[in-house]
């Protein structure tokens, strides 16, 4: 058995409806918990079904940074509405029209900390492939996602690391003497909220590499070893406030010369060593999509162990897969309380065991 | 937009900060309703805030008569400053009944990305202003451009050798001394730490 079966504190979606989102004009539907195949046609908009989910419970897309993306065609606005079930059980409404998004939890407005903390997610597609490609900017990108998933509250230090980088960018372009002035406070707030950040982000790597190894030898499958190292920066910057200023202070002439902001956990980067070589030039297409499916199980783990159940999201994961495989894939995930799976073969449903299967068509959502 | 009155009224209205367009509609209804009287008095003081009120020399407190009746009040404790952000920041403080000392209107904050540096702000006439001085209380906002704005202060001010504390803020970051309770304020204030 993989995993660890999930404690009451998780919450399940019910039932949503989606408005206006990507192609669906108007779309109902009642998986309730459980494992369950969308299946139907390219096209019909299964992955926007699974991205509607994820914006419902992080009111982001797995598929773009910007969420104009998911308007439907002249339309203004589009909404996501879901009821979970569990203990911490309530209705989510989750909007976005130009000018930005809205969180509503049981009809009221709702902050970010107290919506994140109802329920979460976690996607995986094909195009995770690309943190494998080792661009620093998507890994970082992974890392805040698991660490903010984790603990939603302190979602606000991320925001505030990034003001005062602006703020010190902006400061650093013009460079006068006037500017140099006021660095040294942008600074100590840069080193309060950097030094923050970068021990949450250790944790979380730590945990993951942990979580990664134990998924992997539960399942059997065979792999080589993988190996995450966290290189913040700066690197001293996780001992404490005092060491991430002092580096700050080390580089404080070559960035004013250079004009950039040249220490902080926005240079951090997360090496991914598959087999003691870099993953990105070693693996295969097969070890990649492997490595992205235990990464996914390893990512649920570290969030069920901080009380944090995810909803599965699971997009075309028969894709190129042999029976055996996909069976020991499976594995990875059948402990899930709740996934939700998509695939173009309408054969998926039988291939694996106790999953229900749905089929996804021009007008909605039916029971196979 | 229609160019009636009324619609005039609330164009005029939901410019105001917090005043969606419902809440103007609301107000202005309000007034069209009130008698003619009430209509004048408000209008009265709308003007005369403009006309009257000008920023006083000392403190750079909005001010009738220069210097304020803070700044003018020998029963104040004239060796104790706190220093806010904007001249409204100052009535919040003043009703929790705490401070007894006088004020510092910096009328504004650092912020690079709006082109506010120190020379932008009332620092110069803060440092002016510490002759017999024992302690500064900085009360700029909880939150990133305030933080900085803080930390520079304290900086220029430990250089002078002056004591400098700073508002114990127990609300969320992100609070504004503007929306904060007075029990919190008070409390922030009694329990300000040195910086
Ligand atoms: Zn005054």
């Amino acid at each position: 058995m993989i995993g660890l079966r999930s404690d009451s504190s998780s919450s399940l979606l019910q039932s949503l409806t989606i408005q206006d989102f990507r192609c669906l004009e108007g779309l109902s539907w009642s998986p309730g918990p459980g494992q369950h195949v969308l299946v139907g046609s390219n096209g019909v908009g299964k992955t926007s079904v699974l991205e509607a989910v994820y914006f419902l419970a992080t009111t982001k897309s797995f598929r773009t940074a910007s969420l104009a993306d998911c308007l439907r065609w002249r339309q203004r606005e589009f909404w996501v509405r879901g009821q979970l079930v569990g203990e911490r059980g309530a209705e989510l409404l989750a909007s976005w029209k130009t000018g930005g998004t809205a969180r509503q939890l049981n009809g009221k407005s709702a902050t970010f900390g107290e919506y994140l903390g109802r329920v979460s997610a976690l996607s995986w597609s094909a195009k995770d492939d690309r943190l494998i490609d080792g661009d620093p900017a998507s890994r970082r990108r992974l890392l805040d996602q698991g660490v903010f998933a984790k603990k939603p509250l302190e979602v606000g230090l991320l925001t505030r690391y990034r003001r005062v980088l602006t703020a010190k960018r902006r400061l650093l372009s013009k460079a006068g003497n006037a500017a140099v002035d006021s660095l040294e406070s942008w600074n100590e707030l840069l080193a309060e909220a950097g030094h923050a950040l970068v021990r949450l982000r250790a944790e979380h790597v730590a945990e993951l590499g942990a979580a990664f190894d134990q998924v992997l030898r539960e399942s059997g499958i065979e792999a080589r070893p993988v190996e995450f190292r966290y290189r913040p920066n700066p690197e001293k910057g996780v001992e404490s406030v005092e060491s991430f200023r002092r580096e700050l202070a080390l580089a404080g002439e070559r960035e004013l010369a250079q004009k950039r902001a040249l220490v902080g956990p926005h240079l951090d980067r997360l090496e991914i060593r598959w087999g003691g070589a870099d993953i990105a030039r070693s693996a295969s297409a097969g070890e990649r999509k492997l490595f992205g499916l235990v990464l996914t199980a390893a990512r649920r783990r570290v969030l069920l162990a901080a009380g944090r159940e995810p909803i599965l999201l699971l997009d075309d994961l028969d894709a190129a897969l042999d029976q055996d495989r996909l069976e020991s894939v499976w594995r990875l995930f059948e402990s899930a309380p709740q996934v939700l799976m998509t695939s173009a073969d309408p054969g998926t449903g039988g291939r694996i065991r106790g999953v229900s299967r749905w089929h996804m068509h021009g007008s909605g959502i039916e029971p196979l | 937009m229609a160019n009636d009155p009324f619609s005039r009224l609330v164009a005029e209205l939901s410019r105001l900060p917090g005043i969606g367009p419902k809440t103007a509609t609301r107000l202005a209804q309000h007034v069209a309703k009130a008698e003619r009287s009430g209509a004048e008095a408000l209008a009265a003081a709308i003007v005369e805030v403009k006309d009257k009120l000008r920023p006083c020399s000392t403190c750079y407190s909005l001010t009738e008569v220069d210097p304020c009746s803070i700044c003018s009040d020998p029963e104040r404790d004239h060796s104790l400053i706190c220093v806010v952000e904007q001249p409204f920041n100052i009535q919040p403080l003043e009703r929790t009944g705490e401070y007894r000392g006088l004020y510092h209107v910096l009328m504004g904050v650092l912020s690079p990305q709006h082109g506010v540096g120190p020379e932008q702000l009332k620092i110069a006439a803060l440092m002016d202003r510490l002759e017999g001085v024992k302690e500064v209380i900085l009360a700029t906002n909880p939150d990133v451009e305030g933080e900085a704005t803080a930390l520079y202060l304290g900086r220029l001010l430990k250089a002078r050798t002056i004591p400098v504390s700073r508002l114990a803020f127990g609300m969320p970051v992100g609070g504004d001394i503007e929306y904060t309770d007075e029990v919190t304020l008070a409390r922030s204030l009694v329990g300000r730490r040195n910086v």
